[in-house]
């Protein structure tokens, strides 16, 4: 027999980070992955509990760990949140195509994040500094409903210091909040970006990719280079469990990541259209 | 003998093989029971009935079970993996059309870069000796698409009974090399045995002709015409029970559970279905294929367009199954009428 391509690997828990209120950032070691491209998936096992895919949130170049932003949900996210440093938890991947990261060299990228949907993006901030030369302006734009939602808070200042433009918006505010009030579209217009050749990244809930991708074009950016990250249910994560089976796509090998084309070709509900 | 080779067994000669084969490998074959025929592995060549239209359940649950342990953790000893089943195995007398399923399954499943490795193994460890249908049952639509009635895809050995024996068509090394085994009980076919089977094919085909026209090209875009009132209608009537999937020789998805069980960590995986409320729900709730119209008719985009335009072959055999077991009559020949 082959390799059972059902059967996680063994990794240990070893830091538990509060993200936000209802999120934790596990970092899992060894990183039995290997290399993986931004924007890429793992499904993560509690052992006895379930299965679920999860965005890998970490940098490709962290050869020794992988990160995982996990927000509570169901029963497998539950008892991620109830695990402790030095649990142990069952990982397989790398799946699905990421984003579009041979295509960046030389240019502008935008990246679009609403609330979680920030995690796949965070894997690419990181690409793309770990290599800064080689891009134009980076960008980012980023909504959640309040200031606490907001991920990856503590790490926004090395960001800007490496040369990220960060864009930060909430649907409400809270003591103390300055910054913008409302929804990520309302700041989409903030980068100056070289808007027909940047590629744009995007991941948040259904409802905001939809408002992104139309506000994006009417900015003038190209349909061309627009990408956004769905989401769906999976059981195993290679093309075989029928669950992420929309109008001939599988999300698990055609994407996690669309290019807006093919999200127009996709069936009602998938598709963001 | 060549792949295609035509040869011929007699009734005794058959006896004979089933005999040796039931004694040397593991033969699952049709046999009656309680007024049904269904695939069951047999230990005597006696239990097998060759006269019967279709067996009540394909011969899927053979190299797809049911249910099935895909893996377990040892938590002080780390994963261990479940063997596949690797005894060799002939399925004897299974009709084209489902014949034809196992090469569609062999499609999808087999695809690299992660092949199913429990399918896998199965499927090579296996032999199929089809056996052409002597009479087309009530709602058989084979003749759509070319799955039978007498010869399918996915045979190593397709077998058509003919005066005083069987005709053996040798489809695949694999069957050649069975076959070969056996040589003594062959012989080579004449042209009376020949003229028969042509004559056997014409008639069949001829009596299935005025049930459905042949598919053409405009299946492919079923998907355009989601928006028509008869889909609206006819998914009112599904109940969502699932029976159809599970009966189809072709449908493959599946769902996982895990449990612990004496200190071991499991994982199952078990047949699943489109037609559930549930197959496409997350977490959180978010489900991008809420209505009951929409799983309708993913069920048969997925078999009458999505495959065939991957895998330039048909996600349906016609075996009719779901049409006669739909508790609400929903029937896919309506759609193939419609739009094939």
């Amino acid at each position: 027999m082959g390799l059972n391509p059902y059967a996680p690997k063994p990794a240990r828990i070893v830091r538990v980070k509060d993200e936000a209120p209802d999120t934790k950032t596990v970092t899992l070691s060894p990183n039995h992955l290997g290399g993986f491209t931004p924007g890429q998936f793992a499904m993560l096992t509690v052992y006895g509990v379930g299965e679920a895919p999860f965005s890998i949130c970490s940098s490709p170049f962290d050869k020794d760990s992988l990160q995982f932003s996990i927000r509570r949900m169901g029963s497998v996210t539950r008892m991620v949140h109830e695990a402790r440093v030095g649990d142990e938890v069952g990982v397989r991947g790398p799946y699905g195509r990421g984003w579009p990261v041979e295509s960046m060299s030389g240019r502008d990228i935008l990246m679009v994040g609403g609330g979680i949907g920030l995690a796949p993006l965070r894997s690419l901030v990181l690409h793309l500094l770990g290599e800064r030369d080689k891009y134009g302006e980076i960008a980012v734009c980023y909504g959640a409903r309040t200031p606490s939602l907001l991920m990856y808070r503590d790490e926004f200042d090395e960001w800007a210091g490496r040369g990220v433009k960060l864009y930060l918006t909430v649907d409400v505010g809270e003591e103390g909040w300055d910054g913008s009030v409302g929804v990520v579209t309302t700041i989409l217009g903030k980068p100056l970006l070289n808007k027909a050749e940047a590629i744009v990244c995007t991941c948040g809930p259904p409802v905001m990719i939809r408002f992104v991708l139309k506000r994006l074009v009417e900015l003038g950016y190209s349909k061309e280079n627009i990408y956004a990250s769905l989401e769906s249910r999976m059981r195993c994560g290679i093309g075989k469990c029928g669950h992420c089976h929309f109008g001939g796509k599988h999300v698990c090998l055609d994407g996690p990541v669309f290019q807006y084309g093919e999200m127009a070709s996709l069936p009602r509900g998938i598709s963001p259209f | 003998m060549r792949l295609g080779s035509m040869l011929f067994i007699s009734e005794d000669g058959f006896k004979l093989l089933l005999e040796e084969l039931v004694s040397s490998k593991k033969v699952i074959a049709p046999v009656e029971a309680d007024g049904f025929f269904d695939f069951k592995a047999i230990k005597h060549a006696g239990e097998a009935s060759l006269d019967y239209t279709n067996t009540r359940l394909p011969p899927k649950r053979f190299f797809i079970p049911q249910r099935e342990v895909v893996f377990k953790h040892y938590p002080e000893t780390g994963v261990r993996q479940e063997p596949g089943i690797s005894v060799e195995t002939v399925l004897l007398a299974v009709r084209p059309c489902d014949a034809s399923a196992l090469s569609i399954l062999d499609n999808i499943l087999l695809k690299p870069p992660h092949p199913d490795p429990f399918y896998e193994s199965r499927r090579r460890s296996t032999t199929v000796l089809s056996l052409s249908c002597a009479k087309p049952g009530e709602e058989c639509f084979c003749n759509v698409f070319q799955t039978g009635p007498v010869r399918g895809s996915g045979e190593d050995v397709t077998l058509t009974r003919i005066t005083g024996g069987f005709l053996a068509e040798l489809r695949s090394e694999r069957g050649r090399l069975l076959v070969n085994g056996f040589r003594s009980l062959f012989e080579k076919a004449v042209s009376e045995h020949l003229e028969e089977y042509g004559e056997l094919s014409r008639r069949l085909t001829g009596e299935m002709e005025g049930r459905i026209k042949t598919v053409g090209e405009q299946l492919v875009k079923l998907e355009e015409k989601l928006g028509d009132e008869y889909f609206q209608q006819a998914a009112q009537r599904c109940l969502e029970c699932s029976l159809c999937s599970f009966v189809c020789p072709v449908c493959y998805c599946f769902d996982t559970e895990d449990y612990l069980e004496k200190n071991t960590y499991v994982r199952a995986k078990g047949w699943d279905t489109c037609a559930s409320p549930f197959f496409t729900r997350m977490a959180s709730g978010l489900d991008p294929r809420t209505s009951r119209v929409d799983r309708f008719c993913h069920r048969f985009c997925h078999k009458l367009s999505r495959i065939p335009l991957a895998f330039n072959a048909y996600g349906c055999v016609g075996c009719g199954r779901c049409v006669s077991l739909c508790p609400t009559g929903v029937d896919i020949r309506e759609v193939l009428k419609r739009w094939g």
